[in-house]
């Protein structure tokens, strides 16, 4: 199959495993069910994961600049990002219901973000290895990252100001809302929102770098 | 990144020295093959410590591999 067609095939399939794993709200699959689902899904991120190292590998050949360790590493780390946050925005409401209950729900929650983050460091294992006899990070790749990471700080700043501005400044009676796990749920979003940010900086810095406009 | 005021000749002298790759180049200076290309296309200027490995891995001088452009004055 060419690779285009794998792309197209395993594209749509990757989706839909991490809608049926992370988004639908828990079906009763049946333990065989699920193991089918899981491993379907772990095949078809694998199978998507190799053919963006094959086509990665057909454009070094072709002489044009491929993306490096750091902007897989970059666009991998956005990736992820994205999907957690993504993920709390959708769920957060039903932690924040629970306000610091051990519930199921905020229990399941918990485990997939858990089971995300796993998934996100065995690709990222999976990448070092593929990269173990080169050099993955240099001194341009730890500028760019400095850059992105002053970034991702300094959202990160401005997110805790202005939720400590919020609190300090809003009469008693209109923080209502500010309760303990909806507190602990913005500090959380805000954290990822700045890595996500910082990946997105290097990611786009790496490809500028790739595809200058002049 | 933006274009840097110094120049280089590392294509050349990559081709002087047996045609070698951007990936053989890479590897003798402990740098990846994207910051090769980057510098070969003057958008990275590298530090004086990879400046010096660069041009150790072609066994010229520095001021051989590196110009500062006149066009930055």
């Amino acid at each position: 199959m060419s690779l285009q067609w794998r792309f197209f095939v395993l594209i749509p399939l990757s989706i839909l495993g991490f809608v049926l794993l992370f988004v639908l709200p828990d079906i009763q699959l049946g333990r065989s069910g699920s193991v089918a689902v899981l491993a379907g899904s772990w095949l078809a991120w694998y199978l998507l994961w190799s053919s963006w190292q094959k086509s990665l590998a057909d454009t070094t050949d072709t002489g044009r600049a491929a993306p490096g360790p750091g902007e897989q590493h970059a666009w991998i780390g956005a990736l992820f990002s994205a999907i957690i946050l993504l993920y709390f925005a959708l769920h957060g409401s039903a932690m924040v219901d629970t306000d610091g209950g051990m519930s199921r729900d905020a229990a399941r929650i918990g485990t997939h973000i858990v089971l995300l983050i796993v998934v996100w460091q065995v690709v990222m294992a999976m990448l070092r290895r593929h990269w173990h006899d080169r050099v993955d990070v240099d001194e341009r790749d730890r500028a760019i990252q400095t850059r992105a990471a002053t970034l991702g700080h300094g959202l990160l700043i401005a997110l805790s100001i202005g939720l400590a501005a919020t609190l300090a400044l809003t009469p008693l009676e209109l923080l209502g809302w500010a309760r303990p796990m909806a507190l602990s749920n913005l500090i959380i979003a805000g954290l990822i929102a700045s890595c996500l940010l910082e990946y997105l900086v290097a990611a786009g810095s790496y490809w500028r770098d790739r595809h200058p406009t002049t | 990144m933006m274009g840097t005021a110094v120049t280089n000749q590392i294509r050349r002298l990559r081709f002087g020295h047996g045609e070698m790759t951007q990936q053989a180049l890479a590897d003798r200076c402990g740098i990846t093959r994207q910051t090769v290309i980057a510098l070969e296309a003057g958008r990275y200027a590298p530090s004086l410590e990879l400046a010096f490995r660069i041009a150790r891995a072609f066994g010229v001088g520095i001021d051989t591999v590196f110009q500062w452009s006149e066009d930055a004055d």
